[in-house]
């Protein structure tokens, strides 16, 4: 995947900002009158990453980490040695403030900070599987802040389809986030049971895990450089996740029916004024009685939707 | 006479099978017949013909020979599913609606609890329900008596979603209305309500039945449609669909009547889904009919 050709590159990959500065001093004064200083000190932090177009991509992830962005489709001016005197205006520093590359900064940066929150989950749910005693009791504890943050976060994924940045079906999306964010704010945080059974680990692995592979796929999307072994994962594991996802969350939600019986939230009693009744209690079961024909349905739909 | 008509599936674009021996007169049904005479469970209803692999299907009197088949030519049919009929639908959608609401209407004690029937009964409640009733009533009788169909079949899983649909959103309303606890609205909103929805009732009748009228007996024609001598279909002027303006109509009032929130949902996306329906019926209209009025909306007069 990523071919190292010298240990000159290597150097030159590692030390960017030192390294771009090396090459200021490099080329001599004699360039700087020529050229304005912006686009000069851009163009030679180019020509750093860029002096050869089988090596664009390799670069573009360093420039990533070094400058926390990347900026995709540009065409890279040329500005190696052999053109030094020819060319005139750079194209690259102006695609750089263009549209497309300000929304590929923030997916690149929206993808990375979801993926290692549901790392860190990830990690949390299994330190408290394999090194703690008892750990039904404290799974809840110690997971749920990042939990609710990052399954939060994902309802702006809604707001995405929604204004167009990207090109997903709304109603499916809406649909997916709302039933997780259901599951955890609904279920999960209205009653002590469900957070101390078994549905929660099983939950939290499969959530966790489908959302590090699918935010870091997008990631690397971004920036051109999937590895085949996240696509080969993202497609072959969602087999056995989803079903586990699916039993924890029905596990979750018959343990919380007693505590909602018993506490009634959400509820609305008659008689009122607009005569309307919600009994929260029978409202999860007709939820729980429903869960798995209703996800049938919708990817059914879906997939009739895409074909016709 | 055209020897051999090859078909393939529009799906994979691959042969299936080949149908030979039709007349020079042969029409696109006469070939549905022949493929279903090679295999048995495809019948006629369940086929879409067409002549380019992603095109739009052809219509089953059309003549081939018009359509420029020859021998050896090839015909792309799709299997539709399994296929069940409009009216058998209909029926079943609407019945279920009449009969569940009924059942409701004695409070079993499933739903509330044991005596729950021995408690009063509100005004509102009982002409709530004959409402319901008499709304469902009529449209049993007319899907037997008075509509037209253009398609006499629809994919069987539209039996499921469909009763889903009416059958659920019944229970829902019928759960609030019924209930021991339902606080109906003053008498004179009622009143006025109940004035509201026989009206809409009426209006929707006389759209159906002029419509009817619109199509000769045993036909498929299709024509502009223009007010008769009833004033409730006055509408046409002013709308495409004014069947569902007034079904609409009696919808809302039903919900101001029994000032009920569950009824008013189910207003809404029966409003929703019937405008789309009435989008697509104007836009067909407007494309058939070169003379069709352009002042014309497709729901709402004026606005949509």
């Amino acid at each position: 995947m990523l071919k190292w050709d010298s240990l000159k590159k290597c150097k030159q990959y590692f030390f960017g900002v030192p390294g771009s500065l090396l090459t200021i001093n490099m080329f001599g004064k004699k360039q700087l009158k020529r050229k304005n200083l912006n686009t000069y000190l851009l163009s030679t932090f180019y020509n750093m990453l860029a002096p050869t177009e089988s090596e664009i991509r390799l670069k573009s992830y360093a420039c990533f980490i070094f400058l926390g962005f990347y900026p995709k489709k540009h065409k890279m001016a040329d500005f190696s040695e052999k053109s030094r005197g020819l060319k005139t205006t750079p194209m690259a520093p102006k695609k750089l403030f263009d549209l497309a590359t300000q929304k590929e900064c923030y997916f690149v940066f929206r993808n990375a900070i979801s993926s290692y929150g549901w790392m860190i989950v990830l990690i949390q749910t299994m330190h408290q599987l394999v090194y703690n005693q008892e750990p039904l009791r404290d799974m809840w504890d110690n997971v749920h802040i990042l939990l609710d943050i990052f399954q939060t976060l994902a309802i702006l994924e809604i707001v995405h389809c929604i204004t167009g940045l990207v090109r997903s079906n709304p109603v499916l999306t809406a649909f997916q986030v709302f039933s997780r964010v259901f599951v955890l704010w609904g279920v999960l945080h209205s009653a002590e049971h469900s957070q101390q059974s078994l549905g929660l680990p099983m939950l939290l692995v499969a959530w966790s895990v489908t959302e590090v592979i699918r935010y870091s796929y997008y990631f690397f999307n971004i920036i051109d450089l999937v590895p085949s072994a996240l696509t080969f994962l993202r497609y072959t594991l969602f087999i056995g996740l989803y079903p586990l996802g699916v039993t924890g969350e029905l596990l979750c939600s018959y343990a919380a029916l007693p505590a909602i019986s018993r506490s009634n939230i959400f509820s609305v009693p008659l008689p009122n004024k607009l005569n309307f009744a919600f009994d929260s209690y029978y409202a999860l079961i007709v939820v729980m009685l429903l869960y798995i024909p209703i996800q049938a349905l919708f990817t059914n739909l879906f997939h009739r939707a895409k074909v016709l | 006479q055209i020897d051999q008509i090859d078909i393939h599936n529009p799906k994979t674009g691959k042969f299936v099978l080949s149908v030979y021996g039709l007349e020079s007169n042969a029409t696109v049904f006469d070939v549905k017949q022949a493929i279903q005479k090679q295999k048995k469970n495809l019948y006629p209803d369940r086929l879409e013909v067409r002549l380019e692999q992603k095109g739009k299907g052809v219509k089953d009197d059309d003549n081939l020979e018009k359509l420029n088949l020859k021998t050896g030519d090839k015909l792309y049919v799709k299997d539709l599913g399994p296929q069940i009929g409009w009216i058998t639908v209909f029926l079943a959608e609407y019945a279920g609606p009449l009969v569940i609401y009924l059942w409701m209407y004695q409070r079993p004690w499933l739903f509330y609890g044991d005596d729950a029937d021995l408690k009063p009964y509100s005004l509102c409640t009982s002409i709530a329900a004959g409402c319901w009733s008499v709304h469902y009533a009529k449209r049993l009788l007319e899907t037997v008596f008075v509509h037209r169909f253009s398609h006499a079949t629809m994919p069987i899983f539209n039996l499921f979603k469909n009763c889903s649909y009416y059958w659920g959103f019944t229970a829902y309303v019928a759960y609030h209305v019924n209930h021991p606890l339902f606080t109906p609205p003053c008498e004179t909103q009622m009143y006025a309500a109940l004035g509201g929805f026989i009206i809409s009732e009426l209006g929707n009748l006389s759209i159906h039945v002029a419509l009817r009228n619109l199509r000769p007996p045993g036909t498929k024609e299709r024509n502009i449609p223009f007010p008769t001598s009833n004033p409730l279909t006055a509408l046409f002027n002013f709308v495409s669909c004014p069947n569902y303006t007034y079904e609409f109509g009696a919808w809302l009032s039903f919900t101001i009547m029994t000032q009920c929130l569950p009824a008013g949902l189910f207003a809404l996306a029966g409003v929703y889904q019937m405008t789309m329906w009435a989008l697509g019926k104007h836009r067909n209209y407007k494309k058939e009919f070169s003379t069709y009025p352009r002042n014309r909306k497709a729901i709402i007069p004026f606005v949509l």
